[in-house]
């Protein structure tokens, strides 16, 4: 009996409580959120009244000052700050121009995988403008003195190196930054959005666990009045109805150049096998696709032989490459990998052991094992993806939004291509 | 008459520290700052839903003296078929829940008739069967991803309050209110009373006539309904599911375990309240909201975890020392010869 009474008491007592406690706190929230959008219109409304122009000028003065100073911060970071290996941090982003699709996303997916048209949709942020939602318009008063949360999308060596990038690049332009890290959960992501959001801060820079995902997740952050940035995973297209901007590496580019590379070296004859990134995620059809069509289109001699998903483990990858030279024996003359560590030495000394030193070897990179492979030869390219500068231009675009510059919905970082003969231009590695 | 002494001891708190649990985060709460606003109520009960339904089908499995380890992928299937059947084939929402939850009870089914037909201990049919339903999902998407799409109607109703000037979102209310259903159907009708007797001791249920073959099946299908039915709504309130849902980070099923433990059902069967795991899983979400880093969640989830086994092995270890002693046997002589004072 008295087990029932207690339970009715406490449900009755957390409901009421939880009423009574939020009562206040959400009425005053929700008209916070709610008035965000109408007391920028009346601001702008304000200011075109003559009788308050002198209070609109007071106001821009005030914020005039942190923003030449948040102005000043940016400059001095983006000169100053530099990545391990001795590249600028925060350097401006580039554009790609996206092409007319020729098809409908449905119709595409029927062409086969080694047609670059059947990949439009996933290499290029193809998204309608016309649904987009009604973003929060910048404060333009500088970006000193914001909050900024960082959901990254799980504890990885990458990871660890982004974040310290990213909090070293916000502590230079002078912004306060909280990280939260979901250990690649979809739904413990999805509970951090929400955290975030509660807590209420000036921007929102989430890593997505997953692409499709992504719209759930900025549509929320969209709605709660907050400016969402989707950084390093591309989104899916529609997600950018909600995303006030994009920054990362443009993967899709990065391995055509890979690939592009790797044909020539072959004289644009052979077999070619592939070794995925997790299947569904977008550096999967990226670092698999974008280099299988790039070789189909410009070598069509080079064969596609094989594509395999052992995972990150240097042994199942072992496994995997020994059963491919065993079945194509010579045919096999160059071996794509997602990942420049654990799966490259996996692949190279699959290779070492069945004495087929001449298998080409390229992959996603750039880790310090695989720049050792690369000094060593045994891997023949990578490429350049820097960790601190994604992270940097993160938040060189934010900054610039919070200064009321004009951002670009999507940029990307600089690519290169490392060898033999330039991979110390890309040392001591980033992570 | 006889009236029991109300006590608070070590006793009366190990028999309700579920709601103990809870307080104690509730007031841990009041200094944890945006903690008590409407906002992170909805949020974090909606978002700790989906572990209340997988704690109710282990609850009711495990005071039926069994264990349900497909209640994860269960839910997932249930998702994942919901967002398949309404985005790829069209259909309509209501459909597709119910399909999904109709999968539930075949699956609940298989796993009742394998137990009580042919024997074979609860833990290896789900543990097989939760692999059935994993392949089965792969087989039915491929690996992929499943979404709404722009469908956000439903969604949005899942999200939105209920009743306006409570802090909780409909999919929680629509949890709650399952939830506190079962509990009447355990503790008031005679298929309740059944489980529990089915639970606490076979043979005397099987000696009373209750025909607890009937009993186990029932509550695996139970189970595997309720974890489809609220996967299936799950799926709409998220937005998306995909196979490896809760495979990384904390595992709901290891919180749902946890949750039915901590609520006080017994390992062994025959005792336990569904309604205990769901104040346990709330006091667990709210936990989530107030350590904010996955790290310090796992730790504290655990330190209770054990906290709780602990105190149940030590009380079952002195219990088991006293079983068949009479240690009042001197008392009882002196009062029965009159030389007691």
């Amino acid at each position: 009996m008295v087990k029932r009474y207690l339970a009715v008491l406490l449900s009755g007592l957390m409901i009421m409580g939880s009423v009574c406690l939020t009562g206040c706190g959400s009425t005053s929230e929700t008209a916070t959120t709610d008035t965000k959008e109408e007391t920028t219109k009346e601001e702008t409304k304000e200011e075109t009244k003559e009788d308050t122009k002198e209070d609109a000028k007071e106001d821009t003065a005030a914020g005039g000052d942190n923003l030449s100073e948040s102005k000043d911060l940016l400059a001095a970071a983006e000169k100053d700050l530099k990545t391990t290996d001795g590249h600028e941090m925060m350097a401006a982003g580039t554009t790609a121009e996206v092409p007319e699709a020729t098809a409908s996303a449905e119709d595409l997916e029927k062409l086969e995988d080694t047609d670059k048209e059947k990949w439009h949709f996933y290499e290029y942020l193809d998204w309608d403008t016309a649904n987009d939602a009604t973003f929060p318009e910048s404060p333009a008063d500088g970006q000193k003195g914001k909050k900024v949360v960082l959901i990254v999308h799980g504890a990885h060596a990458w990871t660890t190196c982004y974040q310290e990038a990213f909090e070293a690049a916000c502590d230079a332009v002078g912004m306060e930054c909280e990280v939260y890290d979901p250990n690649w959960d979809q739904s413990t992501q999805d509970g951090y959005v929400d955290q975030a959001i509660n807590e209420d801060p000036d921007a929102i820079v989430v890593i997505p666990v997953s692409a499709d995902h992504a719209a759930q997740q900025f549509k929320k952050i969209c709605d709660a009045g907050i400016a969402g940035f989707c950084s390093n995973t591309l989104p899916e297209a529609d997600a950018m109805n909600y995303i006030m901007a994009y920054t990362g590496p443009d993967d899709w580019a990065q391995m055509r150049n890979l690939a592009s590379a790797l044909g020539k070296a072959m004289d644009g004859k052979g077999g070619v096998c592939y070794i995925t990134h997790n299947v569904g995620t977008s550096p999967y059809y990226a670092r698999t696709y974008g280099p299988m069509s790039t070789l189909a289109t410009e070598y069509p001699d080079i064969k596609s032989l094989d594509v395999q998903s052992p995972g990150f483990e240097a042994a199942a990858v072992k496994q995997v490459v020994s059963d491919w030279i065993t079945k194509y024996g010579d045919e096999l003359n160059a071996i794509v990998l997602a990942d420049d560590s654990d799966q490259a030495i996996g692949a190279v000394e699959a290779c070492k052991d069945a004495g087929r030193s001449d298998i080409k070897i390229v992959a996603a990179g750039n880790s310090k094992q695989g720049s050792e492979l690369v000094e060593s030869g045994d891997l023949f390219e990578m490429s350049y993806q820097s960790c601190q500068a994604d992270a940097g231009l993160a938040v060189r675009t934010i900054s610039e939004y919070f200064c009321g510059e004009d951002i670009a919905r999507v940029s990307y970082i600089g690519t290169d291509i490392i060898n033999k003969d330039n991979v110390a231009d890309f040392t001591p590695c980033q992570w | 008459m006889n009236k029991k002494k109300f006590k608070i001891n070590a006793n009366f708190i190990n028999n309700y520290r579920a709601y103990f649990f809870l307080i104690i985060i509730m007031i841990i709460g009041i200094f944890t700052p945006k903690f008590y606003t409407a906002f992170n109520i909805n949020a974090v009960t909606g978002n700790g839903s989906l572990v209340m339904w997988l704690g109710l089908g282990f609850t009711v499995c495990l005071i039926a003296g069994h264990m349900d380890l497909t209640v994860m992928y269960m839910s997932t299937f249930g998702a994942l078929l919901c967002l398949g059947l309404h985005s790829i084939n069209g259909l309509p929402y209501i459909v597709c829940i119910l399909i999904a939850t109709l999968v539930g009870v075949i699956v609940g089914l298989a796993n009742g008739i394998l137990v009580t037909k042919f024997l074979i201990p609860s833990f290896i049919v789900t543990l097989g069967m939760q692999f059935v339903v994993k392949g089965a999902m792969y087989i039915y998407t491929g690996g992929a991803e499943l979404s709404i799409g722009k469908d956000y109607a439903f969604n949005e109703f899942l999200n939105e309050k209920l009743i306006p000037f409570l802090p909780f979102s409909a999919y929680f209310l629509i949890t709650t209110l399952i939830i506190f259903i079962i509990m009447i159907v355990f503790r008031y009708t005679r298929f309740g009373r059944n489980v529990y007797m089915v639970g606490g001791n076979l043979e005397t249920a099987w000696l009373a006539g209750i025909k607890s073959d009937r009993v186990t099946t029932l509550v695996f299908i139970i189970s595997a309904a309720a974890c489809a039915f609220g996967g299936a709504l799950n799926g709409v309130y998220s937005g998306s599911a995909s196979i490896t849902m809760g495979e990384k980070g904390i595992s709901p099923l290891m919180i749902a375990l946890t949750a039915t433990i901590v609520g006080g059902t017994a390992i062994q069967g025959g005792k336990g309240s569904v309604v205990s795991t769901w104040v346990t899983l709330i006091a667990i979400a709210f936990l989530k909201s107030i350590f904010k880093k996955t790290e310090m969640q796992v730790l504290v989830i655990a330190v209770i975890l054990i906290a709780c086994v602990c105190y149940e092995t030590i009380t079952l270890y002195r219990r088991n020392k006293t079983v068949g002693t009479r240690p009042n046997l001197h008392k009882e002589y002196l009062e029965e010869t009159g030389k007691a004072k």
